[in-house]
């Protein structure tokens, strides 16, 4: 192993060259290798072959000798296509909501299940099960909880007085919204969980040193729990940003992109026309133009954050 | 129109055995036979066979007959989900080698798509020197398997009629004779009788009007270059659908989506929420099913309805299970052997599965009907009718041979249908706006 | 919630832990401790919602298959079936031997995972060196591409090195995830690096850091880590499809498969049953998990 040559408290030792910080950079390597070559041979080479197939006109079934270079044409196939843009709305109405709504859900969540709780422990294992489960019985249980009739959704909507309570998966408005609630009842106790975790790494001093100072809990949540949680908050808007321009099966099960193509959002439109009408190339375009706006939103929360963390 | 789904279930349901089994007749013990061979070749090796029904239903006991009936071989079947994924499983695998002898495609569109990648082999003199085999060769008439530039690639398994299956109890509390024959408006009173708003609609479905009249391709213009959806004969199916929903003699949109009816078909018709169904046989496993399913009216099977009093039209079914053989199989001779038994021996081993046979082989009409419906099958359904529908009748079943785009046409038909049965789009809009992308896809499809 | 915050939210080994004077704690005032209770009664009656879908598979599991989609729901069935339960478990479709391979892809690929994205993420924020922060960047940037566009690459992949259809296909990617990295990676970030410093004073090896000064401040983000991975990887379903075609191989969520019939139909009651079941590991996995948040707080020694 990289450095470990004297024992410890043998005195100082002379240092590698180093860069700035004084770490031996051949540590860092060190440590990243494994990480990093699983990583780029299981994932990087097949990434790189799906951005090249975007390129391509290939249906998959005949094998690779059936690619066939097609250069931009799927890109400006997409981009005057009307499904696409109506895709590409459907998915930012979908995530623009989900998104941030779990994200504060699970944040709110985290602090009332890191305080003082009766029978904390069991609570959080409770909000935590709707991740545990898996996609086809989840899709099953809402199928029913979501009937327009006699689901318990609408049962609960009537009885507190809404008389025409939406149609949810049904109704070619409400759909959207039905995912939206499905996606934020299985997404709120993960969040929750990270950031119980975070939120237990904050030095206790800070928040004693700031009460000491007269700061009230809403001062201190802002100036203290936000800035420490900054990078949480960075991974978990970045993760969900991801998630969403890639979640389908839920779609898939449910909706098929129905009613009509009222949940046809991008991933599913991608998964349409990969596995469904073998067009891999389309598909591949369908992504990378994905990845794109991902990589740019992503981007600029990244850009947001610098400089709002706990140690600047 | 609506026989999207319905169609899709059958396809599915005809799909499991169809990989691992060509039957060789079990009467003669006589192994398959090479093209030009002079007498019989000893079989021996070991294939793979891949489909989607599983194994228990049928495939295993063919394979372990004709394992036993010709020793020294082994036959090894593999199920496969019959759903998008699993069936771009079963692609990824035959053109990424991995050892696939005989496989099994469930619907005519895929199986157009594999052989146009090279994933089959061409069967065409092997299926003519069997004479069994007759109906399905490239020159039959009519045609009765997928011909590609005057070959065939594979041998159907499985024939699926569509028939109309009614809960007999409704009828006779309504004062209605069952029908011999019937047309769309007839079918449609018939539903009107039997509906009870609020609590039972008299079908389903609407019938499927447009391929009843078209027959095959009715998708696509004559040349396959354009589609063919301005034809008055999808506005018929459009506005029996609408007028049926409206009056709701046919259950209506947002209950099937809310249920997922259109996959989960069976609920309804046991339940005696609804009085028909225009389907293919599969249901018929269901309803046999007492202990799952208890029910205590019996089904009886009406014929389609035709066009008018004297023009049965075409019937929507198809023809599934169609087994091919890999075209990098390192054992042809034992897969084609196979195939051989499956097809003349399905009626003995699939039929109780729910698959109506394409070959009856050596079995009878009423040994294939006992098979079909079971045991209990006095007591469940009115055997005659099912005797008359599928056996007397004669069954004019749809076998396309253009595929252009369909994955997406059909799922085009599925989203502006659903749209004008939600009432968010006009019937008039249904056509043009259909014929405008459908030609889109059709021309992108090369 | 002001209380709450102040007096819980404390890791244990932190370098200045001072006491505080002694007072009657402010959670037990009569005052904060009804608050307390009435909050608690809140929070748990949203958890009882939560809970409804569970409570439905439940129901169903013990139905028979018509039954499950009766319409209106019955919560109780009037004929329970355990039968499904049996038949799951030592029918001729019995789950046992995917539960198996289930835990074994989930149990290794957990543990691998937690290694190397312990030692990546620490080393992506805490070590400097050459290109880290653009590496680092673009690692993120590939995961951006949607994973179902990897499905068919990676098959053939993996088909060329051997892996096909053997449960290696499924751990090698679960132990080498950006994710985990990137957890790591943004709590290392929050540990101050001073804390190393006097170790690196005192002539430790960077692995010596590593290990004994950094690692330990992460074992509520590991145990995050361990239970999220376990489950995303018990849950998993794509991936098995691809690249398993023996059955006997299958992980769980491909095994339910076996409960859809050719016709796509569901065996629902059964499914519900299986799928039941399937949570069960899941369960266990998290409670031994979660009370490494427990401990790492009665280390503390400031438990509120």
């Amino acid at each position: 192993m990289v450095g470990d040559l004297a024992p410890a408290g043998a005195g100082p030792r002379r240092r590698r060259p180093t860069g700035p910080g004084g770490v031996s950079t051949r540590a860092g390597w060190f440590f990243i290798l494994p990480n990093l070559i699983g990583y780029l041979a299981f994932t990087a080479v097949p990434v790189v072959f799906a951005v090249g197939i975007a390129f391509t006109s290939w249906n998959v079934v005949s094998g690779l000798g059936g690619i066939k270079p097609v250069g931009l044409d799927n890109f400006v196939s997409l981009l005057t296509n009307q499904q696409f843009w109506d895709a590409v709305i459907r998915t930012f109405y979908y995530g623009g909501v989900s998104v941030p709504l779990t994200l504060g859900l699970g944040l709110l969540l985290a602090l009332a299940l890191n305080g003082d709780v009766v029978g904390r422990g069991v609570l959080r294992l409770v909000f935590f099960m709707p991740t545990i489960a898996n996609q086809i019985a989840v899709g099953f249980v809402w199928l029913l909880m979501l009937h327009p009739t006699s689901g318990l959704v609408n049962l609960a909507l009537s009885a507190l007085g809404w008389h025409d309570p939406p149609g949810w998966l049904t109704s070619q408005s409400a759909v959207i919204p039905a995912l939206i609630l499905i996606h934020v009842w299985g997404g709120v106790g993960f969040q929750a969980l990270i950031f119980v975790a975070a939120l237990q790494s904050v030095p206790s001093e800070l928040y004693e040193a700031a009460e000491l100072d007269g700061a009230n809990a809403w001062q201190r949540f802002w100036t203290i729990t936000v800035p420490a949680l900054m990078p949480t908050i960075t991974f978990l808007l970045v993760m969900a940003l991801i998630g969403q321009s890639q979640g389908f099966g839920l779609i898939a099960f449910l909706t098929q992109g129905g009613p009509g193509s009222a949940s046809t959002t991008l991933p599913y439109l991608m998964y349409q026309n990969g596995f469904q009408f073998y067009k891999f190339g389309y598909a591949a375009a369908i992504g990378l133009l994905s990845f794109i706006g991902v990589a740019i939103l992503a981007g600029a929360v990244w850009r947001a954050q610098r400089g709002r963390g706990l140690q600047s | 129109m609506s026989d999207t789904f319905v169609n899709r279930r059958s396809l599915i349901a005809g799909a499991g055995a169809a990989a691992a089994l060509a039957a060789c007749s079990s009467t003669t013990s006589e192994p398959g036979q090479m093209p030009s061979a002079s007498g019989p070749v000893k079989l021996s090796g070991s294939i793979n066979v891949w489909g989607g029904v599983p194994p228990e239903n049928g495939p295993k006991e063919l394979c372990d007959a004709f394992m036993a009936a010709n020793p020294g071989t082994t036959v090894t079947y593999t199920r496969f989900v019959n759903d998008e994924q699993g069936n771009l499983k079963l692609d990824t695998s035959l053109q990424g080698g991995t050892d696939i002898d005989v496989f099994t495609t469930y619907s005519m569109a895929l199986l157009a798509k594999r052989i146009g990648a090279g994933l089959g082999m061409d069967l065409t003199q092997r299926i003519a020197s069997v004479p069994e085999l007759a109906a399905y060769k490239a020159d039959a008439n009519p045609i009765q398997n997928y011909v590609a530039g005057g070959k065939v690639y594979g041998v159907p398994a499985q024939t699926s009629p569509t028939v109309v299956l009614a809960n007999l109890d409704m009828l006779k509390a309504a004062g209605i004779t069952p029908p011999t024959k019937w047309t769309f408006d007839e079918y449609r009173e018939v539903a009107r009788k039997l509906s009870q708003p609020g609590k039972v609609s008299g079908s389903f479905n609407a019938p499927f009007a447009a391929r009843t009249i078209l027959g095959p391709d009715a998708w696509y213009a004559k040349d396959g270059k354009s589609s063919n959806f301005t034809d008055p004969a999808f506005r018929k199916e459009l506005d029996l659908q609408v007028g049926m929903q409206g009056e709701q003699s046919a259950m209506d949109m947002k209950t099937i989506l809310a249920e997922k009816l259109q996959v989960y078909t069976q609920g309804p018709f046991l339940q005696g929420r609804v009085g028909m169904i225009n389907t293919q046989l599969f249901l018929v496993r269901y309803i046999s099913d007492l202990k799952q399913f208890p029910h205590t009216f019996k089904t009886i099977a009406l014929p389609q309805p035709g066009v008018s009093a004297s023009d049965d039209g075409w019937n929507v079914g198809a023809v599934g299970d169609i087994l091919s053989i890999n075209s990098k199989t390192q054992n042809p001779e034992l897969s084609w052997a196979l195939i051989v038994f499956w097809m003349k021996n399905a009626a003995k081993y699939m039929t109780k599965g729910g698959r109506l046979p394409s070959l009856p082989g050596s079995e009878t009409p009423d040994s294939l009907l006992s098979q079909l419906l079971g045991a209990d099958m006095q007591n469940i359904y009115d055997v005659a009718s099912f005797k008359n529908v599928l056996f007397e009748r004669k069954n004019k079943i749809i076998v396309d041979t253009k595929f252009a785009a369909a994955a997406e046409i059909t799922t085009l038909n599925t989203q502006l249908t659903q749209e004008v049965l939600l009432g968010s789009r006009t019937p008039d809009s249904w056509a043009p706006e259909m014929k405008k992308q459908a030609d889109a896809a059709i021309s992108k499809a090369g | 919630m002001s209380t709450s915050l102040r007096t819980t939210s404390v890791p244990a080994a932190r370098a200045g832990d001072h006491e505080v004077p002694w007072r009657t704690p402010k959670r037990d005032r009569p005052a904060a401790r009804a608050k307390r209770y009435a909050f608690s009664a809140f929070l748990w009656a949203l958890g009882v919602l939560f809970l409804v879908p569970f409570a439905w598979m439940v129901s169903s599991s013990l139905k028979s298959n018509l039954d499950v989609f009766q319409i209106p729901v019955r919560w109780i069935p009037e004929n329970p079936q355990w039968q499904n339960y049996i038949d799951v478990w030592t029918g001729s479709k019995s789950i046992g031997r995917y539960f198996v391979n289930s835990i074994i892809v989930s149990s290794i690929s957990v543990v691998g995972d937690l290694l190397t994205a312990a030692m990546a993420g620490y080393a992506f924020a805490r070590l400097h060196f050459k290109g880290r922060d653009k590496v680092f960047l673009i690692y993120l940037a590939t995961t951006i591409i949607p994973f179902q566009l990897l499905l068919i690459p990676r098959f053939m992949l993996f088909r060329q090195i051997g892996i096909y259809n053997t449960l290696w296909a499924l751990i090698l990617p679960g132990i080498f995830t950006v994710f985990g990295t990137f957890l790591l990676r943004q709590f290392f970030i929050g540990v101050p690096p001073e804390l190393g410093e006097a170790a690196r004073i005192d002539g430790a090896s960077e692995w010596r850091v590593f290990w004994n000064v950094y690692l330990p401040q992460a074992k509520p983000i590991l145990a995050a880590l361990a239970i999220i991975q376990f489950v995303g990887s018990w849950n998993n379903y794509e991936s098995p499809l691809i690249m398993l075609s023996t059955e006997a191989r299958y992980t769980l969520p491909l095994g339910l498969t076996v409960f859809v019939d050719a016709d796509g139909g569901l065996s629902a009651g059964l499914a519900m049953a299986a799928s039941v079941s399937s949570i069960l590991p899941v369960f266990v996995v998290f409670l031994i998990f979660q009370r490494q948040f427990v401990e790492s707080m009665v280390h503390a020694g400031l438990r509120g």
